[in-house]
C-alpha cells in the first residue's frame, strides 16, 4: 500500500463516520474486520506499507498510523464492552436457571421451629434432657409409681431395671424445676419413644413439653395459653375445647381439642365428623409433683402440657402417613419449604 | 370398652338419648365413640368407677343431675357361715377384706335368656347359670366375683397367702403356672385362685356343682398388676382390680347376686356369709378450701353450685369458714386429695366455664444454648448449600453401630421390637446410609443428606451431625460441568461450616477415623483429640452388613458437637474498607505434582506481601502442556491499600518477589 498520500486527520474522519453511521452486531463486526482483521485489515496494511515508505516519511506517518491504531481499537473494544461477544440472540429463556438443587429442613424441624417461634415470643425458655432416661425422672417424680397401671411394661423400651428410653418429654419439668425457681415458663422439645409400631404410630416421635409455674397460675391461663397457641399454629379462625382427661402428673387434667381446620365443622374424614381434632394433653400440675421436686404446693401452682410435634406437623402439612418422616425418601423432602 | 346402652338406661329414670349421652360423656372425662346400639369407651386408668353399666348410668346421672335408679337387692337375712369354715389372709395390706358366701342345693344350668341375651349384648359367651351371674355383676357394677364349687375346697378353709415353692396352678383358660411369690387364694391344701387375676380349675364350677362359695374381695392394685403381667394374664378381673373398686358397695354386690340367683333358684339355700373385715373401708376425708378452688380454676362457682354437684355425686359435706369437708364415696377410688375434688368439680361443672387468660409473669431468663444455637446455623448452611435434612432413628442395628464404632460397646435395649432398632446409636452416619440405600432402592440417586441429633455412649448423649452425600451420581442439571472428586464436596462441605460457624478452634489431619477411607479423607481435631472426620466411606464399613452395599462409595462426615460449648457467641467483626481502586494479579506456574497446595500456600502466606488483601487458587490445571509429573497451580492476587493508590511498579516488584521465592523453593516454572 501506498502511504505517501495517507493522512491521519483523513484517515480518522472517515473511520468515525463510519463508526457514527454503524448501528447493531453486524455493523460493528464488518468495521471491526475491515480496520483490524490480521489478514487485509485497513491497520494491518498500513503497518505493512510503512515497511516500504522513504526514510524521512518514516517518523511522522508511523507515529500519525500508530495513533490512528489506538483509537481505532479503543473506540471498537468500547463499543464490544457495550455489546459483548456473548451470545445474546437465541437464549433459550425457558431453560431451568443456575443454582445448586435446592436443600431442604425436615418438616419436623420446620413445624418445632414456628412453635418455638411462638414460645419464645411468650417469654418461655428452652429446655432439654437425656432420651434415655431414668425411671424416676419418666415415672416416679411424675406420679406414676412403679405399680401404677399407666407405667404399662408393654409400651416402654427399657435398658435396664433403672434405665429406659423415655416415653414422654416430661421428665424435662422435673429437671427443670430441680434447677430453677419459679415463677418461670419453660418448652421442652424432644424425642420420645413408645413400643408401638404400626400404620399410625411409630416407635420414636417427637414432643414438646411446656410447664409454667408461678404464684397464681390458673386453669383459665392454661386454657388461654394453648387457644392462642391453637391459633398461631392453626389459623385465627380456629377455637378450642378441653375435655377431662387424666394424667398422673397433672390435677385436674384436660385434652384440648382444636376445631377441624379441615372441614370448619362440617363432617370430614379427619375429624371424623365431629368437628374437632384432638392436639394435646394438658393440666394443672399434680401436688405430688411439685413435692418431689421440693416446690411448696399452697405456694405455686402451674399448669403442664404436651403434644406431638408430628401430629402437629401432619395436620398443618397434610402428611398421610407417620412414617414418611423417618424413611427420608428424597420425594417426601422435596415438598418443604423454608417459608 | 363396649357398653350397651339400654343395659345403662336400666339404671336412670330420665335416660338421653344414646348421642346425648355420648355427647355428655366426653364432656365428663369418658372418651366415648357412638356404636350401632352402644358406647366404645376409652377409660382412663383412673376411672375404675365407670367400667360398668351402673357406673356409666352414674357418671350421666350427675352430669343431668338426674336420678339414678338403684337395682333391686336380697334384702333377707343372712346367717353367719358357721360349720367350721374359716377365710383369713397373712397380710392384711394385700387383702383387707374378702366376702365368702355359701350357697347351697344350686345348679349351674343353662342361663335364662334374658341373661344370655344381656351378655350376648355385649359380646359375652355365657357358661352356665352361676358363671355368667359373676360375669353379669363384674359389667353391672365393676367388681369382679368368683365363685367356687365349694364341696371341692380342702378343709373349708380359704387363706389368701403367697404362693410356696413347688405349687402350681392351672388358671380357668387352662394355662399352667408356678404359683410361688404370687398372691394366691387357697384352700386347706394348695393355691385355687390368682388373686384378682384368675380362678384355678381345681375348683371350677361345673355341671355337677351343688354347693357354691361366692368370693367377693378386695385385693392391692399394684399386686394384682404384678401377678398379671408377670403371669401375662389380661382378664376383665385384672383390668378392674389393678385400678381399684368400689369397697362401699360390696355388701350390695353380695345382695344383688343372691336376689338374682333366687329369682331363678328359689330353691336354693343361703348357707351364710363369712365376712372377713381386717381394716374396714372409710371415706377419705378431704378439706376442700374456697381460697384454693378459686385459685386453680380462676373463676368463682356459686357454693350452691358446687355443694349440688357433690350431694350428687354421693359426697357428704360439712361447711366451715372459707371451704367444705368433704367425705368422699367409695367408688371414687382415685379421689384422696383436695386438687382431686377441685378436679371432680369443674369435669361435673364444665370445663367450657373457663375463662380464657394469659399468665401475667415477668420474662424467664433465658439460658444460651451453644449446641441448639449451632445447629441452627449448621442447618441453614447445608441447606443452603443443596442438603436436605433427614432424621432417623436413635437406635440402629447392632451391626450397623459396630461397622462404624467397632470399639466399646453400644447401649443395648433389654426388649427392642427388631434387630434394626436394638442398640442406641453411637454414630449418626449408619442411619443415613441406610436411607441413602433405600432412596437408591426406588430409583432416587442423588441424595444429599444431613441430620444433627442425640448420639449415645458411655452415659452420656452428645450431639453429632451426620453427612452422607450419594457420589458417583448422574449429571442432574444441563449446565452443570462434571467436577473433581467428591472428596472435595465434603470437604467444601466442611468449610463452609467452619468458616460460617467459628469453628477456628479445629484442626483438619491425615489420620482418620476407620470409617473413612485413608487418602480420601481428612480426620476433624480438637485440643488433640479426634473428633470426627470427613470423606470417602471406608469400603470395611459399606461391605459391614447387606444395608450398605454401595456401588460407589458415599462421601460422609460426622463430627461431635459438643466442642461447641467452648466457643463464645461471635458473630464477627468489621474493618476498614479501602476506597482506592485495587490491582489483582493472576500468576500460574508449574510444579511437580507432589507438591500440595497447603504447603505452597502458607509460603506465599508467609512472605507477608505488602498490601496483599487475598489470595486464591484459581486453577489446578494438569496435562501435556505442562509435562508429566507435573501440575500448574494458579493463583489470583489481590492487593488494595487503605490510604492510597497502588502504583503497578509497586505491584511488579511485589510479584517479582514472588516469581523468585517460588522459582528458588519449589522450581516453580512461571507459565503466565
Amino acid at each position: 500500500m501506498d502511504l505517501t498520500a495517507w493522512r491521519y486527520e483523513d484517515g480518522i474522519a472517515a473511520f468515525r463516520k463510519e463508526a457514527d453511521a454503524a448501528s447493531g452486531e453486524e455493523d460493528w463486526a464488518r468495521l471491526k474486520n475491515a480496520y483490524l482483521s490480521k489478514k487485509n485489515g485497513l491497520v494491518t496494511s498500513l503497518l505493512a506499507g510503512l515497511r516500504e515508505v522513504s526514510r524521512e516519511l518514516k517518523p511522522r506517518l508511523g507515529k500519525e498510523i500508530n495513533q490512528f491504531k489506538k483509537e481505532v481499537e479503543a473506540t471498537l473494544k468500547e463499543r464490544a464492552k457495550v455489546a459483548p461477544k456473548r451470545k445474546a440472540a437465541g437464549l433459550d429463556l425457558t431453560l431451568p436457571g443456575m443454582a445448586p438443587r435446592p436443600g431442604s429442613l425436615h418438616p419436623l424441624t420446620l413445624t418445632l421451629d414456628d412453635m418455638l417461634k411462638w414460645f419464645t415470643q411468650m417469654g418461655y425458655d428452652i429446655s432439654d434432657g437425656p432420651e434415655i432416661e431414668t425411671t424416676f425422672y419418666n415415672f416416679e417424680a411424675l406420679n406414676t409409681p412403679e405399680d401404677h397401671p399407666a407405667r404399662e411394661d408393654a409400651d416402654t423400651f427399657y435398658i435396664d431395671d433403672n434405665r429406659l428410653l423415655r416415653t414422654q418429654t416430661s421428665g424435662c419439668q422435673i429437671r427443670y424445676m430441680q434447677t430453677h425457681t419459679p415463677p418461670f415458663r419453660m418448652v421442652a422439645p424432644g424425642k420420645v419413644f413408645r413400643r408401638d409400631d404400626d400404620a399410625t404410630h411409630s416407635p420414636m416421635f417427637h414432643q414438646l413439653e411446656g410447664l409454667v409455674v408461678g404464684e397464681n397460675i390458673s386453669f383459665g391461663h392454661l386454657k388461654g395459653t394453648l387457644e392462642a397457641f391453637a391459633r398461631a399454629m392453626f389459623g385465627e379462625e380456629v377455637t378450642i375445647r378441653l375435655r377431662p382427661s387424666y394424667f398422673p402428673f397433672t390435677e385436674p387434667s384436660a385434652e384440648v381439642d382444636v376445631t377441624c381446620v379441615f372441614c370448619g365443622n362440617e363432617p370430614c374424614r379427619v375429624c371424623k365428623g365431629t368437628g374437632w381434632i384432638e392436639i394435646l394433653g394438658s393440666g394443672m400440675v399434680d401436688p405430688n409433683v411439685f413435692e418431689a421436686v421440693g416446690y411448696d404446693p399452697d405456694k405455686y401452682t402451674g399448669f403442664a402440657f404436651g403434644m406431638g410435634i408430628e401430629r402437629i406437623s401432619m395436620l398443618r402439612m397434610q402428611v398421610p402417613h407417620i412414617r414418611y418422616y423417618f424413611n427420608n425418601d428424597r420425594r417426601f423432602l422435596d415438598r418443604f419449604k423454608v417459608g | 370398652m363396649y357398653i350397651h346402652y339400654d343395659w345403662v338406661k336400666d339404671y336412670l329414670k330420665d335416660a338421653p338419648s344414646m348421642e346425648e349421652a355420648a355427647r355428655l360423656l366426653n364432656l365428663t372425662g369418658l372418651e366415648t365413640e357412638l356404636e350401632e346400639e352402644g358406647l366404645e369407651i376409652e377409660h382412663t386408668v383412673n376411672r375404675p368407677d365407670a367400667m360398668s353399666h351402673f357406673g356409666v348410668a352414674r357418671e350421666l346421672a350427675v352430669k343431668l343431675n338426674g336420678e339414678l335408679v338403684e337395682p333391686p337387692v336380697y334384702t333377707g337375712e343372712i346367717p353367719q357361715l358357721e360349720d367350721g369354715w374359716k377365710i383369713e389372709t397373712e397380710d392384711v395390706e394385700q387383702c383387707p377384706r374378702y366376702i365368702g358366701v355359701k350357697v347351697d342345693n344350686v345348679k349351674a344350668e343353662e342361663t335364662p335368656s334374658w341373661l344370655k341375651a344381656k351378655l350376648a349384648s355385649i359380646d359375652q359367651t355365657s357358661h352356665n347359670f352361676l358363671v355368667d351371674l359373676t360375669n353379669f355383676l363384674l359389667w353391672e357394677f365393676g367388681h369382679p366375683s368368683h365363685a367356687f364349687d365349694a364341696t371341692l375346697l380342702e378343709d373349708k378353709h380359704i387363706i389368701i397367702r403367697r404362693g410356696r415353692a413347688g405349687e402350681t396352678l392351672t388358671t380357668l383358660d387352662g394355662q399352667d403356672h408356678e404359683a410361688e411369690g404370687l398372691l394366691c387364694i387357697a384352700d386347706g391344701k394348695r393355691p385355687i385362685a390368682f388373686a384378682g387375676v384368675m380362678g384355678g380349675q381345681n375348683t371350677e364350677v361345673s355341671e355337677s356343682t351343688t354347693e357354691l362359695l361366692l368370693e367377693l374381695a378386695v385385693f392391692k392394685p399394684g399386686t394384682v398388676r404384678r401377678t398379671g403381667s408377670k403371669e401375662k394374664i389380661l382378664s376383665d378381673a385384672r383390668h378392674r382390680f389393678e385400678r381399684g373398686v368400689d369397697r362401699e358397695r360390696m355388701d350390695r354386690v353380695i345382695r344383688r347376686f343372691l336376689y338374682l340367683l333366687l329369682e331363678q333358684q328359689p330353691e336354693a339355700r343361703i348357707m351364710g356369709i363369712y365376712d372377713m373385715d381386717r381394716a374396714p373401708f372409710e371415706r377419705a376425708s378431704i378439706r376442700l378450701r374456697r381460697s384454693q378452688l378459686n385459685r386453680l380454676l380462676g373463676i368463682h362457682l356459686e357454693d350452691r353450685e358446687i355443694e349440688d354437684l357433690m350431694t350428687a355425686m354421693d359426697c357428704r359435706f360439712d361447711r366451715f369458714d372459707g371451704g367444705w369437708q368433704v367425705s368422699v364415696p367409695g367408688y371414687k377410688v382415685d379421689v384422696t386429695r383436695e386438687a382431686d375434688m377441685i378436679e371432680e368439680i369443674i369435669r361435673f361443672a364444665g370445663l367450657d366455664l373457663l375463662e380464657t387468660d394469659l399468665p401475667e409473669m415477668a420474662g424467664t431468663d433465658l439460658e444460651h444454648d451453644a449446641v441448639r444455637e449451632n445447629t441452627t446455623g449448621i442447618r441453614r448452611t447445608l441447606q443452603g448449600m443443596g442438603l436436605q435434612e433427614a432424621y432417623t432413628y436413635s437406635f440402629q442395628a447392632e451391626i450397623w453401630d459396630k461397622a462404624v464404632s467397632p470399639e466399646g460397646e453400644p447401649t443395648r435395649l433389654r426388649n427392642p421390637m427388631n434387630k434394626n432398632q436394638a442398640v442406641m446409636r453411637r454414630c449418626i452416619l449408619p442411619g443415613l446410609l441406610v436411607s441413602l440405600r433405600n432412596n437408591q432402592k426406588r430409583g432416587i440417586a442423588d441424595v444429599q443428606l444431613f441430620e444433627v441429633g442425640h448420639t449415645f455412649r458411655n452415659g452420656i448423649e452428645p450431639h453429632h451431625l451426620a453427612v452422607a452425600l450419594s457420589s458417583g451420581k448422574e449429571k442432574s442439571s444441563w449446565w452443570e460441568v462434571p467436577g473433581a472428586h467428591p472428596f472435595y464436596q465434603a470437604k467444601g462441605i466442611y468449610e463452609r461450616l467452619a468458616s460460617r460457624l467459628g469453628w477456628d478452634a479445629l484442626e483438619l489431619r491425615k489420620d482418620v477415623p476407620n470409617w473413612l477411607t485413608p487418602g480420601e479423607a481428612l480426620g476433624i481435631y480438637y485440643k488433640g483429640n479426634c473428633i470426627g472426620g470427613f470423606g470417602t466411606l471406608s469400603q470395611s464399613v459399606n461391605k459391614a452388613c447387606e444395608d450398605f452395599q454401595f456401588e460407589t462409595l458415599p462421601v460422609v462426615l460426622e463430627i461431635d458437637l459438643e466442642f461447641v460449648n467452648d466457643l463464645s457467641p461471635d458473630h464477627g467483626q468489621a474493618e476498614e474498607l479501602s476506597v482506592f481502586p485495587g490491582m489483582k494479579i493472576d500468576m500460574a506456574f508449574v510444579v511437580d505434582d507432589h507438591l500440595v497446595y497447603d504447603e505452597v500456600n502458607r509460603h506465599l502466606l508467609g512472605l507477608n506481601l505488602e498490601n496483599l488483601e487475598s489470595l486464591e487458587l484459581f486453577d489446578v490445571y494438569q496435562g501435556k502442556s505442562v509435562g508429566t509429573g507435573k501440575k500448574s497451580l494458579g493463583f489470583r492476587f489481590r492487593f488494595q491499600a487503605l490510604e492510597r493508590t497502588l502504583t503497578s511498579e509497586e505491584v511488579s516488584a511485589t510479584m517479582e518477589r514472588v516469581t523468585q521465592s517460588v522459582k528458588e523453593t519449589f522450581g516453580a516454572v512461571i507459565r503466565m
